[in-house]
């Protein structure tokens, strides 16, 4: 017999979640990435609603070179020369989160594993938010915590 | 006479939204064909037979072979390859750096169109100069001012010279012995005219030449078969170009032969190769043809041609001279191919009246050629620039447009007006 009720993501989520506040600046999103060495905030309301994303990408993006955008391939650049050294503008660390956060992408407590692995994939995602059904944030699942989740349950011979 | 007044308006109209650039060009010059036809349909005078029947299908078809052809030879790395080679010439000095890359870039607009010679360099000349720690403006600018200049130089350099070529029956070698020496003269000065108003930034600019340096051109190009297999089938386009006349074929049968060709040669993705097509300049051009068609229909352009007409007592070398500003002005605020579309009959009606109308040609080459730099919107390949780098974190805006390319567009245009007298007096055309 198949078990029909399988593991859902609330119970391989982490609980415990760093987020931050829409009205937030970047530089506060860079001091909790540093402090808390993650890769991913939540970006919640003041009644801890999700409403937003802000990734690790979306803050090194300041920095990146605007040739990175314009092209395909740059496999032949090894030294990025002068752009290597450069920092954000003083402006962009003052402005506020939901100025360059990305639209929110969850998951439900009561989702699947598989959903939860296939919805982080497709918005190319490195961990995924957990929401309960008012939206609230409840947690959230890195790939790992996923990834090891599913694979436990797969039949391993010695 | 309500029908020239609509199909003018509607013109007009169209060409300030898209100056104002509130709502892509595109979007608008489609909005504006549609509103033309509608308003044909209603006032009589223009339908949807002839909506279709103005579309100058030899030069969409010329440009889509040419962007099938770039978009052949762009994925094997030739054209940051050909820059990495550039920037190692000139040890990444800023002022040789502009002269190279405007060398390279005006070479590659001769034979292919200007605006994919730009969509081509631009991107990797904002790589070399961030890797600089350079503005990459001034050789942005003088890419597209540099292109548009030198594309005057041949037939398949500039899309108003394959119009021009195929109303007047001008040849590939016919462009070689009146135009180019006339482009050239006016290319330096523009060049010398970039220094000059470039001066300041070119003195203040302190290159990180290091790892420029360590760039390899042979590293960045990925797939040298291809590129050679692409560099062949460019090769014998040009060679059909040369043979047009002989073999009674359009421009656009070679580009769109030699695209089929080297697609069955390379046997590329599609899906990929079709995404490097810039189809948004297709539809552009396709949609400005419609509008101009219907001030064509309407009347108006024949009206022109018998207001100039009225002033034919002028000599030839007069008239050509207004031409070549009028159309310099014209395009500098509207792109120069419609420009020239609607030059071409009125040209025609003159030649009818028994003018010499060969320097009047000519002189279309110069100020359609020429004229597009004196606005951001003036070419295509300023657009292409101008869209590039507002996606960069120092975009050029149409005011520096003024500052820094209107006195080229000037310049140029003044330096071939005594060049072409010279050439009149002394040659004839």
């Amino acid at each position: 017999m198949k078990d029909h009720h399988p593991v859902t993501i609330g119970q391989s989520m982490k609980g415990r979640v760093i987020s931050i506040c829409e009205d937030a600046r970047v530089i506060d999103a860079v001091r909790l990435f540093l402090e808390n060495h993650i890769g991913t905030l939540p970006v919640v309301d003041s009644q801890m609603k999700l409403v937003g994303l802000v990734t690790m990408e979306t803050i090194l993006s300041l920095v990146m070179p605007d040739f990175v955008h314009l092209m395909d391939r740059f496999s032949f650049v090894h030294d990025m020369g002068a752009v290597e050294t450069r920092t954000p503008d003083e402006s962009d660390l003052r402005r506020c989160i939901s100025e360059i956060m990305t639209a929110p992408v969850f998951v439900e407590e009561g989702d699947s594993l598989l959903y939860a692995a296939a919805s982080k994939r497709n918005h190319g995602l490195r961990d995924i938010p957990v929401v309960d059904a008012q939206r609230h944030l409840v947690g959230i699942a890195s790939h790992v915590d996923i990834g090891s989740a599913l694979m436990r349950s797969w039949k391993l011979e010695p | 006479m309500t029908a020239e007044i609509v199909s003018t308006a509607i013109f007009i109209i169209s060409l300030i939204i898209i100056f104002s650039e509130k709502v892509h060009r595109t979007i608008i010059a489609l909005a504006g064909a549609v509103v033309m036809v509608a308003a044909g349909m209603i006032f009589g005078f223009y339908n949807e037979e002839q909506a279709a029947a103005s579309i100058d299908t030899n030069t969409l078809g010329l440009l889509l072979g040419m962007m099938i052809l770039v978009a052949l030879l762009e994925p094997t790395g030739f054209f940051e390859a050909l820059a990495v080679w550039v920037v190692r010439l000139s040890k990444g000095n800023p002022v040789r750096l502009l002269v190279m890359l405007g060398i390279a870039t005006s070479l590659l607009s001769m034979f292919l169109d200007n605006v994919t010679t730009v969509v081509l360099i631009a991107p990797v000349t904002i790589l070399i100069c961030e890797i600089l720690g350079i503005s990459a403006l001034p050789y942005l600018l003088a890419e597209a001012l540099l292109s548009d200049t030198a594309g005057a130089a041949t037939l398949v350099g500039d899309p108003p010279n394959i119009l021009i070529a195929s109303a007047a029956g001008f040849s590939f070698i016919d462009f070689l012995v009146y135009s180019f020496p006339i482009v050239l003269g006016s290319w330096l000065v523009a060049l010398g005219l970039l220094y000059l108003l470039f001066r300041k930034e070119f003195r203040t600019m302190i290159p990180d030449t290091e790892a420029v340096l360590k760039l390899n051109p042979g590293e960045a190009l990925k797939q040298p078969r291809s590129a050679i297999k692409v560099l062949i089938v460019i090769g014998f386009a040009l060679l059909f170009f040369l043979l047009e006349e002989t073999l009674q074929i359009s421009p656009s049968f070679v580009a769109l032969g030699a695209s089929a060709v080297g697609l069955l040669w390379l046997r590329p993705n599609m899906t990929e190769t079709l995404k490097l097509i810039e189809w948004n300049v297709l539809i552009f051009f396709g949609a400005l043809f419609v509008i101009v068609g219907g001030m064509e229909a309407a009347g108006v352009l024949q009206s022109l041609s018998d207001l100039i007409a009225g002033a034919a007592s002028q000599s030839t070398l007069v008239m050509g001279v207004g031409l070549l500003w009028v159309s310099a002005v014209l395009s500098a605020v509207v792109d120069n191919v419609p420009i020239t579309i609607a030059m071409i009959p009125v040209i025609e009606n003159l030649g009818k009246t028994g003018i010499d109308i060969a320097p009047l040609w000519w002189a279309l080459v110069f100020g359609a050629g020429f004229g597009g730099n004196g606005t951001v919107i003036g070419s295509t390949a300023n657009i292409v620039v101008y869209s590039l780098s507002e996606r960069t974190r120092h975009p050029i805006t149409p005011m520096i447009w003024l500052k820094r390319g209107t006195p080229v567009m000037l310049a140029t245009c003044f330096t071939a007006t005594i060049l072409y007298s010279i050439y009149y007096y002394a040659f004839g055309f």
